[in-house]
């Protein structure tokens, strides 16, 4: 698949280092060459110097033979600008990254389809949607929904009073439970496990399962949900204002930030929260704040470092749950063993987006969730594809992708060994990063 | 597998492995010539040239079999040290045939030379008689400079799959010259498919026009490598001269020619996108230095009374020039009788080379460009002190610290000439000699013709002046910083 990607940013390069991994064809525009050179000496892609909307620069990124524009700039404007632009060369799809909330909606969709951008991607609004989800299923790292709910994809930091512990996977197996293991983070990696990995302290498992058998989940991995009121924010930013529209009728929320301009802004604009114009690093303003009271904590600020730090002050305080934005991607991996409990990453959510966009052209029959390094996908079975021909025992399938689940007439169950997939099956695949790709001869 | 989490330690399996898989190639290679020995006839190099394809099979099979990395991680440092050292282990691999058949039989260090001189379409060599030497020898001399013209790393991106990643990636910039900077695709594999595919089609395209003229198919297809490659070897120990024929002339002036143009170019142009080749700067540029030396050549020749017909001022010296500055190095017989000031241009012309990204050798143009717009502005800032300038080379600004890397290239270039030269004259080179021949190495032009005035013969030079020539040629081969880095404590202990 040939990608035009438009912003060497944060976003645009994650795309674009992940993208070339997944062996596809990625072109890299942007005005900065110092953004571009180190992409271009480091990864197996193609650079292009040049204004994002300039139709110099597009033609050359030869846009019109791309099968998918990604216009991730910082600049919504830009953004749509170039999408319209490529689309009129003949781009067969277009993405633009706007920070809107009005963009989003689906009355608006329509307008921007007949304009020439087809989709749009907001990673500052999927952060606040998986902070809700983090809000209500406090017990755990990962809460993936497929099909309305019928498979759930739970990631649960294990501790020593977690049952399970000590045992493999065959043994787990063994005591009936209809829990799928389909991946372990451990330390900086993730593993698909087999019948004989051992389930250690420390953990984060992936378990997929059905909605009923949840709370049995929880009692086994040792875990009690908390019922969250009242929230304290670090950071009036965009994540922070989306988050306070969707969730300020239900929660009670305390928003701190240094910057005055800020605060006055939020607090113009939202009328449910309470907006606090102070350093939040400094302890006394958070306990004059009373955050002893507070149940979560979350924290959003521009450095992964000092939000990383606030959670762990805030554990300190006993908040119960404290949610980070970590932009670094290798800081992920610290912030998991230092017990933070949901980390945000803006780069992972465009990331799926993106990904969903290339697995299936019609965007809304598949799912994908990226992780650090890993990636969860539903996508449905086309008849005569590889995947139908065996029983998945057989498949011999690479070690770097395990099927967690399939749904079948609207109803979802685990897959074990002897599952037979059948065409038109929507499956939740659970990939290491680079596997992607191999969808394509899997499931088509 | 995994990507390694911490990368202090060199990946060696990774390196052996592959390196492995290269040597296999060119075991691959090497039935080439042991099939020509097959049909001529040659019972001695066809047993010469099977055993080293054997050898060298072998050790690639076991290299390839039986090492296995537990990462598949390549950073920059395994892929300079791969680069560097797949062109080394090609030569002590390429050098079997030579040591072995009948008609060359040279020592180790004499044959490693041969082998380094072919890869690194330098040219030069140690055999004494070209004349003498069997059919194979010669396609075998001539296949090297042709796989080693566009590079060996380059070459096998095209092939394996497994090196399209961000590893072969970093090895192509290891290769290629970071100043020509083109990817004509995404991805690296692709756009070293394209390359070849250039490389290949004029090559043919040149083998058909000579076989059309004077040569015969055997000696059509050795010059057409030979000449395409900008390497220079012949079958002949008078070079071209023996042919004696204007039509060979343009024919390989004319393609000695767009052996020194950036390939991304000749491809770009190809595929119908003229407005990227008249624009070039460097372009430009190269074909202008062209046409001065060749005006200056033949006031040179006239100036010296060596007019002798119509070809003597027309074809003899654009040919000549085009020879030099693409480090093909075939010498017209009489170049020598062209005076000082030919001799002198044509060293210059040695020093500039050809465009980055072609097969030439040399410190090339692109960064002679470069460094001349850059001494331009620098003057006008003496006199205005607070002008802003940027070097603009074909419409594009150069960001400064492409312009520090080309002013240290330079710099390196000549201290590196410098110690060479030192160093041969330590093996009791006469010190002319010592200067010329390292001169010639590191910019890949064999500057010895037994009937030349200048350059050395390389036959009376001893073992160690052979490695010298040798490393000198590698290091121009692969512009500097790639052998440089090799030898700074600090690459093996980050």
């Amino acid at each position: 698949m040939r990608i035009v990607i438009v912003g060497a940013g944060e976003v645009g390069s994650h795309l674009a280092a992940l993208l070339s991994k997944e062996e596809q064809d990625i072109v890299l525009v942007d005005n900065d060459s110092e953004k571009l050179d180190p992409l271009d000496a480091k990864y197996n892609l193609l650079t292009i110097k040049g204004h994002p909307t300039s139709f110099e620069t597009i033609r050359r990124a030869d846009a019109a033979n791309c099968d998918l524009f990604v216009a991730v700039t910082p600049f919504e404007t830009d953004n749509v600008t170039a999408c319209i632009i490529a689309k009129s060369m003949g781009a067969k799809r277009t993405v633009a990254r706007v920070d809107n909330f009005e963009y989003m909606m689906d009355s608006n969709r329509r307008f921007f389809r007949e304009h020439g951008v087809d989709s749009v991607i907001y990673p500052e609004y999927y952060a606040a949607k998986e902070i809700c989800t983090a809000l209500t299923h406090t017990w755990v790292r990962h809460w993936f929904e497929m099909w309305g709910g019928e498979l759930i994809l739970i990631g649960v930091k294990l501790r020593e009073n977690a049952e399970i512990i000590g045992l493999n996977l065959k043994e787990f197996s063994r005591r009936g439970h209809s829990f799928h293991v389909s991946a372990i983070r451990r330390r900086y990696d993730t593993i698909i496990p087999g019948g004989d990995t051992v389930i250690n302290t420390g953990d984060i498992v992936y378990f997929m399962t059905r909605p009923e058998h949840v709370d049995e989940l929880r009692q086994i991995c040792g875990k009690t949900e908390a019922e969250i009121h009242s929230i304290m924010v670090m950071g009036a930013n965009m994540i922070a204002s989306r988050l306070s529209s969707e969730l300020g009728k239900k929660y009670k929320i305390k928003i701190i930030d240094s910057d005055r301009k800020k605060c006055q802004k939020l607090a113009e604009r939202i009328s449910d929260i309470d907006v606090v114009c102070g350093d939040p690093r400094d302890n006394e303003l958070l306990m004059e704040e009373s955050i002893e009271n507070m149940d979560a904590f979350i924290a959003l600020s521009e450095s992964s470092e000092t939000n990383i730090l606030g959670c762990l002050t805030a554990k300190e305080f006993g908040v119960k749950k404290t949610i980070a934005e970590v932009e670094s991607i290798q800081y992920i991996g610290e912030a998991e063993a230092l017990n933070i409990g949901t980390i945000i990453n803006k780069k992972l959510l465009a990331a799926g987006a993106i990904f969903q966009l290339m697995l299936d052209n019609d965007a809304d029959n598949s799912k994908v969730m990226a992780l650090a390094d890993a990636e969860v996908a539903e996508l449905e079975v086309k008849p005569g594809a590889k995947i139908t021909r065996a029983a998945v025992r057989d498949l011999k399938l690479s070690h770097d992708m395990t099927i967690a689940g399939l749904i079948r007439n609207g109803i979802g169950r685990l897959v074990d060994g002897n599952t037979r997939i059948e065409p038109g099956d929507r499956v939740v695949v659970f990939c290491l990063n680079g596997a992607i790709h191999k969808f394509e001869r899997l499931f088509n | 597998m995994k990507p390694r989490r911490f990368i202090v330690s060199l990946n060696w399996a990774a390196i052996f492995r592959l390196l492995g898989v290269l040597v296999l190639f060119e075991a691959g290679f090497m039935l080439v010539p042991t099939i020509v020995a097959l049909i001529c006839h040659e019972p001695g190099a066809a047993r010469a040239f099977g055993v080293s394809a054997g050898v060298t099979g072998l050790c690639g099979f076991l290299a390839y079999k039986y090492i296995r990395p537990t990462s598949r991680d390549m950073g920059r440092r395994e892929s300079a040290l791969l680069t560097a050292s797949v062109w080394i282990v090609f030569s002590l691999f390429g050098q079997i045939p030579y040591m072995l058949a009948p008609s060359t039989h040279l020592s180790f260090s004499a044959a490693f030379f041969e082998a380094m001189s072919g890869f690194t379409t330098t040219g030069a060599s140690l055999v004494e008689s070209t004349d003498n030497l069997s059919s194979a020898v010669h396609i075998w001399r001539c296949l090297s400079q042709w796989i080693g013209g566009l590079g060996i790393i380059i070459f096998t991106l095209a092939l394996i799959p497994m090196l399209n990643s961000a590893g072969g990636m970093q090895m192509y910039n290891a290769e290629q010259n970071k100043i020509a900077g083109d990817k004509i695709r995404p991805r690296i594999s692709s756009t070293a498919r394209r390359l070849w595919i250039v490389y290949g089609l004029l090559t043919l395209c040149l083998f058909m026009l000579l076989w059309a003229g004077p040569m015969t198919a055997f000696e059509a297809a050795c010059h057409a490598m030979s000449t395409m490659s900008t390497g220079g070897f012949s079958t002949s120990s008078a070079g071209i001269n023996i042919f004696n024929s204007v039509y060979v002339k343009v024919v390989m002036t004319v393609f000695m020619f767009l052996g020194g143009v950036n390939f991304a170019l000749v491809y770009r142009a190809s595929t119908g996108q003229h407005h990227t080749v008249i624009g070039n700067e460097t372009f430009i540029t190269y074909y202008r230095l062209i046409l001065t030396a060749t005006a200056l050549f033949i006031i040179g020749i006239l100036l010296n009374g060596a007019y002798s017909g119509w070809q003597s001022v027309t074809i003899d010296p654009l040919f000549q020039v085009v020879s030099l500055v693409t480090s093909t190095g075939f010498m017209l017989s009489e170049f020598k009788l062209w005076g000082p000031a030919v001799l002198f241009i044509g060293l210059l012309l040695i020093f500039v080379g050809g465009c980055a990204g072609s097969t030439s050798g040399g410190a090339k143009i692109d960064r002679v460009v470069y460094l001349l717009k850059y001494l331009k502005n620098e003057i006008k800032r003496t006199l205005r002190p607070n002008s802003v300038m940027a070097v603009r080379v074909s419409g594009r600004t150069i960001p400064m610290d492409r312009i520090n890397n080309v002013v240290a290239f330079l710099c390196l270039y000549v201290l590196i000439i410098i110690a060479g030269a030192l160093a041969l004259t330590f093996f009791g080179v006469p010190l002319q000699e010592a200067f010329i021949s390292a001169f010639g190495a590191i910019g890949n032009n064999s500057l010895s013709t037994a009937d030349s005035i200048v350059g050395c013969d390389y036959l009376h030079l001893n073992a160690a002046a052979h490695y010298v020539l040798s490393i000198l040629m590698l290091t121009g081969r692969l512009e500097i910083f790639t052998i440089l880095i090799l030898l700074s404590p600090s690459f093996w202990r980050p």
